[in-house]
């Protein structure tokens, strides 16, 4: 391997190699605590909402560097929804869940229908959410307890959102989930190389048969180890199968879809993307709905996990998005990203905030870590920009 | 909404937040329990006010240079459409 080519590979996998080089720091701090059976399913289970919410402002970003800044204020009201649709009014869980995720679509295509078409810009639209929602969501919830929070959820809609497959005890093997840990190590290095044929086949270039290998080989490395982790410590999380399944399917819509492309294109240029006959307020549209929906999800495994709603919920959730995506090398001016690089970002930060916490450290040392964070990440995209023009 | 109005929306909120971070630890919302002393807590206040304005400015440059653009654009399109 060349110094060019090697320092290619660097470059394009950076945000991977830091992840790996922070996990190995707080590796050493917490004195292995953070390779616990238990820190791999609170990394899944507290940071559920960032996948969740990262794919949708991905999105959002994807289209120009748009962004949702109402995402958790709006977490927020439906969790005071849920909580009175659940526990106040004793309704059941699907019935429940149906009207959340509508609440969710009626928002999505009020906030679609203003950007899209009234041409409101979306930091307007979304701060006038921000700032509306989180006061309605704790009036309805003052207004229903005396506490202030709602709780507790029903069990079936925690096992929904917050339980496990095929549980087991913690400390007793969990075959089951080690068994889809090999099957997804088996698909991924399954779908890398017939991507490789299928692009070899119609003539274009395809990574080396080495590099193919080492690809899946640490991919199916990485599944299997988190999966083995994931079998000491009860099975594997439901929260695991819904960012799984968004992960996924946002995946596949942004790199094989035509509608998926187009969110690409309407960022790179809109006005271009626009004379090429894409209907780009339908893109927009698009992006804003999916966001309100993918709110809706969040909400339910994050009230599901803390087993109530309450005034605080989703505070900070838009930036913790906003952050992820950024991280994760979508850049701030629309047209590029990935939902790869979405996830090693939101994995980032799971692993900065959890490490954290396993030090105890200062909750103003935490605020301090976040904002570098954030900081870098911004100052990163700026130059890389500058560089390119 | 063009790319650059979008962009410049991202980072001022990004600036925003670096102020609300200054503006928490300014005020010690962490409360008796920080192990941070006050002067640690002042400097990283000071920074993150520093770097909240940097941003905030620098997009309302990246603000100001795409509403150029986009004027002189339309201003292009008008004169291509008079020639028509």
């Amino acid at each position: 391997m060349t110094r060019d080519s090697f320092l290619t590979v660097l470059k394009k996998n950076a945000m991977l190699i830091v992840l790996v080089l922070v996990y190995l720091f707080f590796w050493v701090l917490t004195q292995g605590s953070i390779f616990n059976p238990s820190s791999f399913t609170e990394l899944i289970n507290q940071n559920a909402y960032v996948y969740i919410l990262g794919a949708g402002m991905l999105m959002c970003m994807l289209t120009g560097g748009n962004i949702d800044l109402s995402c958790g204020a709006f977490v927020c009201l439906l969790g005071a929804f849920g909580g009175v649709f659940m526990i106040v009014n004793g309704w059941g869980t699907g019935i429940s869940i149906a009207l959340l995720l509508l609440v969710g679509v009626v928002y999505g295509v009020i906030l679609g229908f203003l950007i899209a078409y009234v041409h409101i810009p979306p930091w307007i639209a979304t701060l006038a959410g921000y700032l509306a929602f989180r006061g309605l969501g704790t009036s309805i919830l003052s207004a229903n307890s005396k506490t202030g929070s709602l709780a507790p959820f029903p069990v079936d809609f925690q096992n929904i959102f917050y339980g496990r497959i095929f549980p087991t005890e913690k400390g007793v093997f969990n075959w089951p989930c080690f068994l889809f840990g090999v099957a997804a190590a088996a698909a991924i290095t399954l779908i890398i190389f017939m991507n490789r044929s299928k692009r070899l086949s119609k003539g274009y270039e395809a990574d080396t048969i080495v590099k193919a290998a080492v690809k899946s080989g640490l991919g199916s490395a990485a599944v299997i180890l988190v999966m083995t982790r994931l079998a000491m410590d009860g099975g594997i999380p439901t929260t695991l199968l819904w960012v799984a399944g968004i992960v996924l399917i946002y995946s596949f819509i942004t790199s094989k879809t035509t509608i998926g492309r187009h969110f690409y294109v309407v960022g790179g240029n809109m006005e271009a993307a626009r004379l090429s006959g894409v209907n780009t307020r339908r893109i927009m549209f698009l992006a804003y709905l999916n966001m309100a929906v993918l709110a809706s999800i969040a909400t339910m495994t994050v009230v599901a996990r803390s087993q109530s709603a309450y005034a605080d919920v989703g505070k900070n959730f838009e930036m913790d998005a906003i952050s992820a995506c950024v991280v994760g090398g979508v850049s701030a001016s629309g047209g590029a990203g990935t939902v790869l690089g979405m996830v090693i970002g939101a994995t980032l930060i799971g692993v900065i905030n959890l490490g954290m916490s396993l030090i105890s450290l200062d909750a103003n040392y935490q605020r301090v870590v976040k904002g570098f964070v954030l900081l870098a990440a911004v100052v990163f995209d700026i130059l890389s920009k500058q560089r390119s023009k | 909404m063009n790319n650059g109005n979008a962009r410049a929306s991202l980072i001022g909120i990004v600036g925003a937040y670096l102020l609300y971070t200054a503006y928490d630890l300014f005020r010690n919302e962490a409360g008796a329990d920080t192990t941070m002393s006050p002067a640690v807590r002042i400097l990283f206040s000071v920074f993150f006010v520093l770097a909240g304005i940097a941003l905030l400015v620098l997009a309302v440059r990246i603000w100001r240079r795409s509403a150029k653009e986009e004027k002189e654009q339309q201003d292009r399109d008008d004169e291509r459409t008079g020639i028509q």
